[in-house]
């Protein structure tokens, strides 16, 4: 008898739970649309070159019949060809690390953390961060930082499990443009 | 056309997660001290309990019980109602302050030990990664002391003190192949 009253609270607190759901929160998951797993740390990749970068930088720059750009082979040193080239001839796909993190800081309250690190100096970046669907963004110079980061804090409006995204990219100082493979966290915020 | 080739293996994109649902269970199990999921050892550090001595009931404890041992506990599956209901035990016995506490701490040292390029164990292990364990695509990590790792599909779930020590994540991948 008790056992069965006590079930029926916790049946009852299931349920209360389960009608909290957020509407601005993630849909519900499924083994299609995993929450459970998030993927708070992932790659980042070449997608892009821009020569005038790398001209500015002292990198020299070589065109195809096409008129294509590249970076000469002379402006890569050994680490630099065995990490990152450009564009099209990506040597190895991967020319950072980006990240983002969604903190529960009570009473509705959260923070953020998201940012990137690249493997050559960068020069400018720009940023994107989502939690719920609400947007954040940033952008500017990195004066050939290797890395970059940022939080932001915010409130949501009911209890519930949430989603953080993260996008953007990163211009590297050989004027290779490092895309984030788009980072996600979620996090039950109370 | 300028054309620079390398024998480094690309990198396939392992992620890494930390499953909150799963840490909410695993606080509970080990605040009750329940005898439950006993190949996934102990919370370390230990979680900081805000009402210390708080005994489960019968149906909290079945509900923490059979979040731990369902099958599917430990694959990116949906929150279920036992999931749910581990939150709402948490919330009963005002246990959510102890357990924010807990979790950010937990979830801040795997922040960190991602955070710096070419030092976390995931990056200094990625060329064996690729080479040798081709169907890890997430590593989700457990924050469990022990050398607990176990591999459920493509994810394999590791303690955090494993993924801590280069050498030992090196072991898990080896032994997850």
């Amino acid at each position: 008898m008790r056992r069965r009253s006590v079930a029926a609270i916790v049946v009852t607190l299931i349920f209360v739970y389960a009608s909290a759901a957020p509407s601005a929160a993630a849909a519900e998951p499924s083994p299609d649309n995993p929450q459970l797993v998030g993927a708070a740390v992932v790659p980042m990749t070449a997608v892009g070159f821009d020569p005038a970068v790398a001209i500015s930088n002292g990198y020299a720059v070589v065109y195809d019949h096409n008129g294509k750009a590249a970076l000469s082979n002379a402006s890569l040193n050994g680490a630099q060809s065995g990490a990152i080239a450009a564009p099209q001839d990506v040597v190895n796909g991967n020319c950072g690390n980006s990240w983002v993190w969604l903190y529960d800081v009570g009473r509705l309250k959260y923070r953020v953390d998201t940012g990137f690190s690249v493997v050559m100096s960068a020069v400018h970046y720009s940023w994107k961060a989502t939690v719920g669907g609400y947007p954040y963004t940033w952008s500017g110079g990195l004066a050939f930082r290797y890395s970059w980061q940022a939080s932001a804090t915010g409130t949501v409006s009911i209890a519930g499990y949430y989603l953080a995204y993260a996008y953007g990219s990163a211009t590297l100082s050989n004027g290779v443009i490092c895309k984030s493979l788009d980072p996600e966290d979620g996090e039950s915020l109370y | 056309m300028v054309k620079v080739s390398t024998s480094i293996a690309p990198f396939k994109g392992v992620t890494v997660s930390t499953p909150t649902e799963l840490w909410a269970a695993l606080f509970l199990r080990d605040l009750w001290q329940l005898d439950v999921a006993p190949n996934i050892p102990r919370c370390d550090p230990a979680p900081a309990f805000a009402m210390p001595g708080s005994l489960a009931t019968e149906a909290e404890a079945l509900t923490v019980s059979e979040v731990l041992e369902l099958e599917s506990v430990l694959t990116p599956l949906a929150p279920s109602a036992g999931l749910r209901g581990v939150f709402a035990a948490i919330e009963l016995h005002s246990q959510v302050d102890g357990w924010r506490l807990w979790r950010d701490r937990s979830k801040r040292e795997v922040q960190r030990l991602c955070q710096t390029l070419d030092s976390s164990p995931q990056w200094l292990c990625r060329d064996e990664l690729a080479a040798h364990s081709p169907r890890i695509t997430h590593v989700a990590i457990v924050p469990v002391a022990g050398d607990y790792s176990e591999m459920r599909a493509t994810t394999m779930y590791v303690a955090l003190g494993i993924f801590r020590e280069v050498e030992s994540f090196r072991a898990a991948l080896r032994a997850n192949q």
